[in-house]
């Protein structure tokens, strides 16, 4: 492209050609975030699962500390995006807010726990369900993607259950470990890889 | 009528800030490549749209390496708007 000055007609044009170069700017990459944790959830409920189904001990459950690990390597993630649209500054703050509130939630179990004297961190099963699904139903309404609007409905299904057993004298057994796991499965893996395969044959 | 802005009405000057408009910040590897230009000549169409604070420019280094980072300010916003509306009145589309 060189400086040459333009008709109005192809100044149009121009415009136009570049606004639409902006609009296809989403990449398969942009979802890899999604199959990170949606991934290490999965692997992560089998395990904790096997481990307590075979040994008896709740305190596998601590194995969802692991959790962290996704967001831990995202710091070692070199460089920064060539170009960074208003959908991307949009998603980032909204997942900004969602691991605020995951960070808040733990926080004040732990205090609660301290003062108890009681270590139960069942509650963040049912809340992080509910936090990561109402983060990828919002990333879905931004991007215009069904698939990553109402899946995490299922996921809530899954969080009110284990809520309504602790409400009914219940509490944390092993079967939510899996319901957690299925639960990232349906809302996070599925639609990030329907949605790559989508953008990969555009 | 009006005159269309000269610094404006030039193909890669148009190309570069009708990027920016819908994008919050682009660098200039982005920017080479969808507007095919070369770097020189990118380069100092940048510094023009600078110096008009049509954009901002903010250079930073990324691990070892150099970025230049480019978004659009209010000014060229409203600039390019006016541009666009004059440009109608030329082609009577309005």
């Amino acid at each position: 492209m060189k400086t040459d000055e333009l008709t109005e007609k192809e100044s149009i044009e121009l415009i136009s050609r570049m606004i639409e170069k902006t609009r296809n700017e989403m990449n398969g990459d942009d979802f890899n975030s999604f199959l990170a944790y949606g991934y290490a959830a999965v692997a992560i409920s089998i395990a904790v699962w096997l481990l307590t189904h075979f040994t008896g001990n709740d305190m596998w459950c601590f194995g969802w500390f692991a959790m962290l690990i996704p967001y831990l390597l995202s710091f070692f993630k070199k460089g920064k995006p060539e170009v960074v649209t208003y959908m991307d500054r949009m998603m980032d703050s909204v997942w900004k807010v969602i691991g605020s509130m995951f960070g808040i939630s733990l926080l004040i179990i732990i205090v609660a726990d301290a003062i108890s004297g009681i270590i139960d961190f069942s509650m963040m099963m049912p809340l992080s369900i509910i936090y990561a699904g109402i983060g990828t139903s919002i990333t879905g309404l931004i991007i215009n993607e069904k698939w990553f609007v109402w899946t995490p409905l299922a996921g809530l299904a899954a969080a009110i259950w284990m809520l309504t057993c602790g409400w009914t004298g219940g509490s944390y057994d092993n079967s939510w470990n899996l319901l957690f796991g299925a639960s990232f499965l349906i809302y996070m893996i599925l639609p990030a890889h329907i949605v790559r395969h989508k953008i990969s044959r555009s | 009528m009006k005159e269309l802005d000269p610094l404006l009405h030039s193909q890669l000057r148009l190309a570069i800030v009708s990027l920016l408009l819908t994008v919050e910040e682009a660098d200039f590897v982005w920017l080479k490549e969808k507007t095919e230009a070369t770097s020189g000549n990118l380069s100092v169409q940048l510094d023009k749209l600078s110096e008009a604070g049509y954009i901002s420019v903010r250079k930073e280094i990324v691990g070892k390496k150099p970025r230049t980072a480019c978004s659009l300010t209010p000014k060229g916003r409203d600039a390019l708007d006016e541009y666009v509306k004059t440009l109608k009145e030329y082609l009577h589309l309005e």
